[in-house]
């Protein structure tokens, strides 16, 4: 059964403030938890809390800190979910939940303090709601090997948009895996347990899905479209790129491969030669998520990448978080020094569009066009969208809006 | 549908008695703004009969601050969260000097008085 089917067993507030640990617990026992609260000074406090619980953790708590106790449920092996919250500034709790990542917990949010019960009462919803389990290295998730073999992954195809024509020019393939009983499974999860030999089976699936979106494209009387595949850092070695540029030449739409940010490159220099020999076959480099953890500046430096996706977490909100903004309008500035294309992925409000075009982003992608589809929602929604441009000749907002089929 | 297992109706009962609870929680707040006005004046005195602010003086101060930076935002004051945070603000900064930290303290000490001498029911 998934860890996170059903309510956790018993959720602890671990909060030194007497007054708001009284007020927290009562608030999640007014949600019927059966709540507890423990000191976090007590070295052994930990040892009573069940692996499935739910920790409600304050990053600030007198001689201990919230790192401390991150560090005491990673040692006691706890699977539960963990929310933290902190009056520090945004940027501390972000690092703080990325901390509890790092040591494998399954963080699902952090709130910064005066705590938001209406963020925290969404938060604690999708933690109870089976399908939403974002957390990696649950024992009962499926491995992409067993999900491979049973033909348990398929793909969905998101569009990427002209910034300014607001032209569908590419395709994105996103995999979606599905439980032995065919319900869906979070990818993340499955992903962050695969071995670096799966995910380049996704990746070969992922290809050869291509070639047959491009038929079924045809079929329905539209042009194949270039298609980006996401590919793992250790696929980029000349012996598994080898067979992709044999086959590029026989049949399917112009490739992209987006190269994730989660691993680093065992070999850079056997990168560059799979990189640059695969870029004259043809083959498009795309550094993707840039901005977090492996894809960065050096990465776009080393190898020949024609493309550059902004990761979401900076574009969303970017019209109105002069961070984001700065972090956008660099990524901008550096991606045309090196002759690349700027593709915003996770747009999803009028805002951050505006501004994005504005930064002089070359490509658009997100939920305010549409999300992820099946290929033949995906082919209604470019032909819903050519009937579109026939019928109206303005162009901008309203046009776009809608366009979304769901 | 059974009354018991309504989850409209528990939902409306639960937060009844979650309502009540905040309210006891506040009161208690109120009335120990008294309590946390006493300790910032003692460790204020302390600064000011020349104790250097470093150590553990440093270190209660900005707990201090802290601890009443977030709870006094969780329990609605805002004025107080926001004049605690100030202070715990220049506490962590890089120079703390007299002539920034005395308003920081006048204004916390103000706010912590004006709540203590406020309706804690309102």
């Amino acid at each position: 059964m998934n860890r996170l089917a059903d309510r956790p067993s018993t959720t602890w507030v671990v909060e030194d403030h007497d007054l708001v640990r009284s007020l927290l617990t009562s608030w999640f026992a007014s949600r019927g938890h059966r709540v507890r609260s423990c000191d976090p000074c007590d070295p052994d406090a930990f040892d009573e809390i069940a692996p499935d619980a739910l920790v409600v953790l304050d990053l600030c708590l007198g001689r201990r800190n919230g790192v401390d106790v991150l560090q005491a449920l990673a040692d006691r092996h706890f699977s539960g979910a963990i929310i933290l919250i902190s009056s520090f500034p945004d940027a501390v709790i972000e690092t703080a939940r990325r901390v509890g990542i790092d040591f494998g917990l399954h963080v699902a949010g952090a709130l910064s303090k005066p705590v938001p019960f209406d963020r925290l009462d969404a938060l604690l919803d999708s933690i109870e709601r089976p399908t939403s389990a974002p957390g990696s290295g649950s024992a009962s998730a499926p491995r992409l090997g067993e999900a491979l073999a049973e033909h348990r992954v398929t793909f969905h195809y998101q569009p990427i948009l002209d910034a300014r024509t607001f032209e569908v020019c590419s395709v994105e393939m996103l995999a979606r895996l599905f439980d032995a009983a065919g319900r869906p499974i979070s990818v993340a999860a499955v992903l962050a347990d695969a071995s670096a030999e799966d995910v380049r089976g996704l990746a070969l699936l992922a290809i050869a899905d291509a070639a047959r979106l491009g038929f079924y494209l045809r079929s329905r009387g539209i042009d194949p479209l270039p298609t980006s595949i996401n590919v793992p850092s250790s696929f980029i070695q000349r012996r598994h790129i080898g067979p992709v540029i044999d086959a590029l030449d026989r049949a399917g739409p112009p490739l992209t491969f987006e190269v994730s940010e989660l691993d680093s490159f065992g070999d850079l220099h056997e990168a560059r030669r799979a990189t640059t020999s695969a870029v004259l076959h043809g083959l498009r480099f795309s550094l993707d998520d840039f901005g977090t953890i492996n894809s960065n500046i050096d990465r776009l430096v080393q190898l020949p990448f024609e493309e550059v996706k902004i990761d979401r977490a900076f574009v969303s909100g970017c019209a109105d978080d002069p961070f984001r903004d700065a972090v956008c309008r660099s990524v901008v500035q550096l991606a045309r020094l090196r002759g690349a294309v700027v593709v915003a992925e996770g747009v999803e409000s009028f805002d951050d569009l505006d501004h994005l075009c504005e930064l002089g982003v070359d490509r658009v992608q997100g939920y305010l066009f549409s999300r992820p589809l099946t290929a033949e929602a995906f082919a209604d929604w470019i032909l819903a969208r050519a009937c579109e441009d026939r019928s109206t000749a303005t162009r901008g907002h309203e046009h776009d809006a809608g366009g979304e089929i769901q | 549908m059974n009354r018991l297992t309504d989850p409209a109706e528990t939902a409306s009962v639960a937060g009844q008695v979650f309502l009540d609870r905040l309210a006891h929680l506040r009161r208690r707040f109120v009335e120990r703004a008294r309590e946390d006005a006493a300790a910032f004046r003692a460790l204020r005195d302390r600064r000011r009969a020349g104790e250097p602010l470093e150590g553990e003086l440093l270190l209660t101060l900005t707990r201090r601050a802290h601890a009443l930076a977030g709870s006094a935002g969780v329990f609605g004051f805002e004025p107080l969260s926001e004049a605690a945070h100030r202070l715990e603000r220049m506490l962590r900064g890089p120079e703390a000097g007299e002539a920034e930290l005395e308003p920081l303290f006048d204004r916390l000490d103000a706010e912590l008085s004006a709540l203590d001498s406020a309706d804690p029911t309102t």
